[in-house]
């Protein structure tokens, strides 16, 4: 018989001996040695940042965008490849599909799995409301042949029975994960916002159990196409050879989902016109989602819709989501200072056709949650009014200062580089983004800040607090109480 | 619906294997330009207090990655104050009457990135800030050493001790997770290893004072124990001249002892060092930690033995790891199997770490473990698998190489033992014939298992 000892006492007993007296500390230091310190040197002029590579950008035949950046001083080639065609709003089956993509390609000699060790690197994948990315990071020896592999990947799927069913049941796994937790937080506070549908774990995974080669096949020829499609590739190599790979490559992509197959699938997620203007998509009150369970302090993420990309309230209201988390005289800050939050992270969540999220999250002090939550309100709809031009000058400064260093990865400029294609912009034009930035002015932050902000009614999920805390908090508002379990279904009691 | 890429592809197991293409195949190996940032040249000083100096300076970006790196650790945390050299780092970034705080500063010079990490061996500081601005940079870190806390508020104290008590409820969240982590390190290293300590607990941070921090402060943070890194776009002349005015000036505050105190760093000659040259066996093989949690998990541990370089096995342990996750997913058993090597100055350990999927068990995942190593055990190295890892490697370098911070926290690592630079194009079959040296007898292996019982929820057991 094994004998097995006991540790849960020994780990930790350090804990009740008791401990040795410390040295005094010595004496502070002078006054003069810490008055050398209070004046620090004065901020030198802003240096001219010119941005160097080469570009190109063509239109393939069969529509596929394609966008060509050289830069001779860096190391790897960075592909990406971007289709909206392989949307997945809340269903969960395209997303199931790409996922499958990996069973297995057909090429050349016959079937080939791309083995992350020997292609060097796994691709990556990411599905949302706005359609599928494909990433992936070569040695720039290999462009061509990634370049053949990418394509084959998306293109010529197998969808073999067995290699599929391995695929989908990680992704099952992948699926009971993230429905708990923060991600499933995060998805409770999103899916109060009117028009946003969020996935419902248990369904996802009840789809994806259906999905077998043939429904695979078929979401394959209704999603991957090269309509509005654009692939980047950004690395040493030279320009015209890759656009050459990349022609024959991605030659067979079709220019379109099959129309008649595929119309009551396109239908479903077909959208409005983009989100420039507050209306819909706002909560009309407060609502918060409650959830009982878990062994943490509370946690809290703060959702409130936006303006789309392509609207020019979007900067500036990117700007105010930087100036919520980093000022100084706002709660974020203020509440981080009083050790009542590990501090309160804001981003903007652009993953929407037509609208993006203003995001604020992170963990509360019990003792303080209620009076952070009140404070985070009232500071997100009183910016306007409260915005200094000392503080949207430091947001913008870092903001510039943080897209500089991030090129140094070919991939953060591909996706930069997506991002300026799908506004029908060429990658030239992210040479000019920070003269775009000094262009927002103080009084357009206000101005947008008014619209967006004023009169917000943001969507707030909380792990961890009692609901007597959120019903007096005096800001009004709908609650739902829900509760953590370890199945995929979620408990809800009351409203 | 938001889908992020798990752990990718699945080795096909049918009878006959399909082909693989391997961009492997078609390339050679390229010598050129493949090697750890850590054997890159770089201009090396040191002031007359001991401040040394380590300056790359290059212009591929209109930025500077700085770190200040402090020779200080949770290694010199004294007995019952886990969690100081921790508290003390947080510290340095408040603002005090007159002294705005070091966050206010760099953001005024457009910085980002900017903040502090502590590990067992050091404290480390940094940012990345325009390249305009580095006078201002290294004056502010000059600054946090020459300010000390001697100026810091008591509340101002009281509350970021309760950022770091957050802090750590998000990292650790369940209690007996320190606890397992103790106990782990505890297997590790022998007891008078300065390895062998707990880690910090809730009960040890509540009852650290401002005062205990300003002991540490002055005992540890002297300028011979400060190293300064700056890689990206200067002068170096410049930069030179910056620095000697700003850390030239730096003194050890006096010490109210007279006399180091307990858990004093000691530079690297020192004797602590023969641990770096020491063999390590685990003292136990077997923990598990029970709990109600259903995420159960297996890790193995296999120390770095004496001598090792460790990245001469960095080949084998990524095949290793490759080949578990493979046949892992294949099996069902697992969607997320991860390795890594957990470099430190005194000693290092490899892991790997595998979640165990919903029903399965961590009897299976062990014994698909064991197959795995005698599978590869069995079969030789094929001339494609092995360029293929060489290829792997590779990239994994130039990604590294590509952001000045990483290659920044490389150059300011010390090591009791210099390592070598192995280039991953020199990667031969006799590198990755080290199997052996992963088998599982020779690791510490720590189970998370799920249990029912009332009194089970975070009980830990060695089992022999």
């Amino acid at each position: 018989m094994k004998r097995i000892i006991g540790l849960a006492l020994l780990a930790g007993s350090a804990c009740t001996a008791p401990r040795p007296a410390l040295p005094p500390p010595p004496p502070p230091r002078s006054a003069s040695e810490l008055a050398s310190w209070e004046k620090p040197p004065p901020l030198a002029p802003e240096r001219d940042q010119p941005l160097y590579w080469s570009s190109r950008r063509v239109r393939l035949e069969n529509g596929l965008g394609l966008t060509v950046i050289s830069r001779a001083d860096t190391q790897v080639t960075a592909l990406q490849l971007w289709l909206p065609s392989a949307a997945d709003p809340s269903e969960g089956r395209v997303a199931a599909m790409v996922e499958a993509l990996r069973a297995g390609t057909r090429t050349g000699p016959g079937v080939v799995l791309v083995n992350p060790r020997l292609a060097q690197e796994s691709i990556g994948l990411h599905t949302e409301a706005t359609g599928t990315t494909f990433t992936w990071r070569v040695l720039p020896r290999a462009a061509q042949l990634g370049l053949e592999l990418l394509a084959d990947f998306v293109q010529h799927p197998v969808f073999d029975e067995v290699e599929t069913r391995i695929r989908l049941r990680q992704e099952l796994s992948l699926i009971q994960r993230s429905s708990t937790g923060p991600t499933h937080l995060a998805n409770l506070a999103r899916g109060a916002i009117p028009g946003i549908a969020i996935p419902n774990p248990e369904q996802d995974a009840r789809g994806i159990l259906g999905l077998g080669p043939k429904e695979l096949k078929e979401v394959h020829r209704c999603s991957v196409s090269a309509k509005g499609a654009e692939l980047v590739v950004v690395g040493p190599n030279e320009i015209e050879p890759v656009i050459e790979w990349a022609s024959a490559a991605f030659a067979e992509l079709p220019r379109a989902p099959e129309q008649q197959a595929c119309a009551s699938s396109s239908s479903a997620r077909s959208r409005g016109a983009a989100q420039s203007s507050p209306g819909a998509g706002r909560l009309t009150q407060l609502q918060f989602q409650i959830v009982y369970g878990g062994a943490f302090d509370p946690v809290m993420i703060m959702v409130l819709p936006g303006p789309a990309p392509s609207s020019e309230d979007y900067l500036p209201f990117a700007l105010l989501a930087e100036v919520l988390e980093h000022r100084d005289a706002g709660s974020a800050q203020e509440l981080r200072h009083m050790g009542a939050t590990y501090g309160i992270h804001a981003r903007i969540n652009a993953g929407f056709p037509e609208l993006t999220l203003l995001e604020l999250e992170g963990q509360l002090d019990p003792d303080q949650a209620q009076a952070a939550l009140r404070r985070l309100v009232e500071d997100m709809r009183g910016v306007s009014g409260t915005l200094t031009q000392h503080e949207l000058d430091e947001v913008k400064r870092r903001w510039r200062n943080g897209f500089i260093s991030s090129l140094a990865s070919n991939e953060a400029l591909a996706a930069s580089a997506i991002g300026e294609a799908r506004r029908g912009r060429s990658p030239e034009a992210i040479k000019g983004w920070a003269n775009e930035l000094t262009q927002v002015t103080l009084e357009r932050c206000r101005d947008v800040a008014r619209r967006w902000l004023e009169d917000a009614q943001p969507s707030v999920a909380v792990a961890g607090v009692p609901v007597k805390l959120v019903r007096g908090l005096g800001l009004g508002g709908r609650v739902r109480e829900l509760y953590w379990t370890n199945e995929l279904q979620e408990h809800k009691k009351g409203l | 619906m938001f889908r992020a890429d798990g752990e990718g592809g699945a080795k096909d197991s049918r009878g006959g294997k399909a082909l693989a293409l391997a961009l492997a195949l078609a390339l050679r190996a390229s010598t050129a330009d493949a090697r750890s940032p850590s054997c890159e040249s770089a201009d090396r000083l040191t002031l007359k207090n001991g401040v040394e100096v380590v300056l790359k300076a290059e212009r591929a970006l209109p930025m500077v990655a700085i770190v200040s790196s402090v020779h200080v650790g949770s290694r010199n945390d004294p007995a019952g104050y886990a969690g100081l050299a921790h508290y003390v780092e947080h510290l340095t970034f408040r603002e005090a009457p007159r002294f705005p705080s070091v966050f206010k500063l760099y953001t005024e010079a457009g910085a980002t990135g900017m903040n502090g990490t502590t590990s067992s061996d050091t404290t480390d500081y940094f940012a990345s800030v325009p390249a305009a601005q580095l006078e201002r940079a290294i004056w502010i870190e000059a600054r946090r050493l020459g300010l000390g806390l001697s100026a810091l508020a008591e509340q101002a104290a009281e509350d970021e001790r309760q950022v770091v008590l957050r802090e750590h409820e998000a990292r650790f969240g369940y209690a007996p997770e320190v606890r397992l982590a103790t106990a782990i390190f505890e297997a590790l290293y022998p007891v008078e290893h300065p390895y062998h300590a707990p880690f910090a607990t809730e009960e040890s941070l509540e009852q650290l004072t401002l005062a205990d921090a300003r002991w540490f402060f002055a005992e540890h943070y002297r300028p011979d124990r400060v190293r300064l890194v700056l890689v990206g776009d200067f002068e170096p002349e410049q930069a030179k001249r910056w620095i000697e005015r700003d850390f030239g000036r730096l003194g050890p505050q006096s010490s109210g002892s007279g006399s180091p105190g307990p858990g004093a760093a000691l530079p690297l000659s020192a004797p602590e060092c023969r641990w770096a040259s020491a063999s390590q066996t685990p003292s136990r093989r077997r923990l598990r930690l029970l709990s109600r949690s259903r995420n159960e998990r297996l890790e193995l541990f296999w120390p770095v033995l004496a001598g090792e370089e460790p990245e001469r096995a960095r080949g084998s342990f990524n095949m290793l790891a490759s080949e578990v996750r493979d046949a892992a997913a294949q099996n069902g058993l697992s969607h997320r199997v991860s390795g890594e090597l957990s470099q430190r100055e005194l000693a290092s350990f490899w892991r790997i770490s595998i979640d165990i999927a919903p029903g399965q068990s961590l009897e299976k995942v062990e014994g698909l473990f064991k197959a795995v190593i005698e599978e590869l055990r069995r079969s030789s190295s094929s001339a494609q698998s092995l360029n293929a890892d060489r290829q792997a490697l590779e990239l994994a370098t130039r990604l590294e190489e590509t952001r000045a911070m990483s290659r920044a926290l490389r150059l300011v690592r010390r090591e009791c033992v210099p390592s070598s630079c192995v280039d991953p194009a020199l990667l031969d079959a006799s590198t990755l014939s080290q199997l052996d040296r992963f088998a599982p007898d020779k690791a510490l292996v720590v189970e998370r298992r799920y249990s029912r019982g009332a009194s089970a929820d975070g009980e830990i057991q060695a089992v022999p």
